[in-house]
């Protein structure tokens, strides 16, 4: 309940305020949003398996999120920026989906 | 197909069920509100990410390949345009400056041009300077006034009759004294001096029935020559109203 209060602020603030985001931020913001969103399904699919934990939601949730800009960042230095963004969005996109299937089957056993 | 929360309530023991209930119900803990601080922080991401300012730029999202062409565009825009401005700057410098002169040029020639006509400058140039012998007055105003329209018509740009500068408010009459020239009258013999094209006026004073014919009808002598410098010194006084 308080996450669904939690996103919901959050994008009411984004909408409202809309703060600039800054540029060095920029590449890793989409990253960080598929990042967060793995950690999400992975704690829902937790959720669903009834083996949710919250120090293993948070601690998921800041780690996916800083390992994944930090790939970006080398990525970047390595002059390998685009293909490693592809590369962290593309993982990241398959442990969602994984996720979501397993979601899927504890829910609507399908 | 039923909903978790619609088996919640038909079945409450329902473990699956029952477990994410309890898990959305609102418990604040501490690490409930940490988690309600994580999804508030992807909220704002996702919203920064998805509603951007400038969204309607549509060059924001272009590919590298595009936005080099738009810049090449760009670039051969702005050449295009700076010449053009070049050009029409160096077109408005000649025009003002052309115009400028062209203008005081302009005033200076009409200025000159409403001081001859008006008398209030001495004027030299070539001329007509006539003489009309009349010892028997036989010659009146009339015969006068017809003379100056002549000279005029014929592009006296300055007339001088008797001692006085004839003017546009120049008026002839006759008296006992002769011909009157803005009241003071002409001493004999009368003589006219006209600056202007001189081969012009003396064909003016020449023509059949004209002002030499009418002259010499009348039993007085008309005496015409041409000079190439002549001068009208007399000026009639600036006025300023």
């Amino acid at each position: 309940m308080i996450a669904i209060i939690g996103l919901l602020v959050g994008v009411a603030v984004g909408i409202l305020w809309h703060p600039l985001v800054p540029l060095w931020l920029q590449p890793y913001l989409p990253i960080a949003i598929v990042a967060a969103l793995d950690a999400v399904f992975g704690g829902f699919r937790a959720l669903m398996e009834k083996r949710f934990d919250d120090r293993i939601f948070v601690v998921s949730f800041l780690s996916n999120v800083i390992i994944a800009a930090f790939l970006v960042y080398l990525g970047d230095q390595l002059g390998v920026g685009a293909q490693m963004s592809t590369g962290v969005v593309v993982v990241l996109a398959m442990r969602i989906f994984a996720n979501a299937a397993a979601i899927r089957r504890i829910l609507f056993r399908a | 197909m039923t909903t978790p929360a619609e088996e919640v309530v038909t079945s409450p023991p329902e473990p699956t069920s029952g477990a994410l209930l309890a898990q959305l119900a609102f418990r604040p803990s501490r690490p409930h509100l940490f988690i309600g601080l994580l999804f508030l922080v992807l909220g704002l991401l996702v919203t920064l990410a998805v509603v951007r300012p400038g969204e309607e730029e549509p060059w924001r999202n272009a590919r590298t390949e595009d936005l080099v062409q738009i810049l090449d565009d760009l670039g051969a825009r702005q050449e295009r345009l700076e010449a053009e401005s070049l050009r029409l700057t160096g077109l408005q410098r000649d025009l003002e400056a052309g115009s400028t002169a062209d203008a005081v040029a302009e005033a200076n020639r009409r200025l000159g041009a409403l001081q001859v006509l008006t008398g209030t400058t001495p004027v030299t140039g070539p001329g007509i300077s006539i003489v009309i012998t009349d010892p028997e007055g036989a010659v009146d105003s009339a015969v006068l006034l017809d003379a100056v329209q002549e000279l005029r018509d014929a592009g006296a740009e300055a007339i001088q009759a008797g001692s006085t500068r004839v003017v546009v408010s120049t008026w002839f009459a006759d008296s006992d004294q002769g011909v009157l020239v803005d009241g003071r009258p002409v001493e004999a013999p009368i003589r006219l001096v006209a600056i202007g094209d001189p081969d012009t006026m003396a064909a003016a004073m020449s023509i059949p029935g004209g002002v030499a014919d009418s002259v010499r009808t009348r039993g007085a002598d008309f005496a015409a020559s041409t000079a190439q410098a002549l001068s009208i010194s007399v000026t009639v006084p600036e006025t300023t109203n």
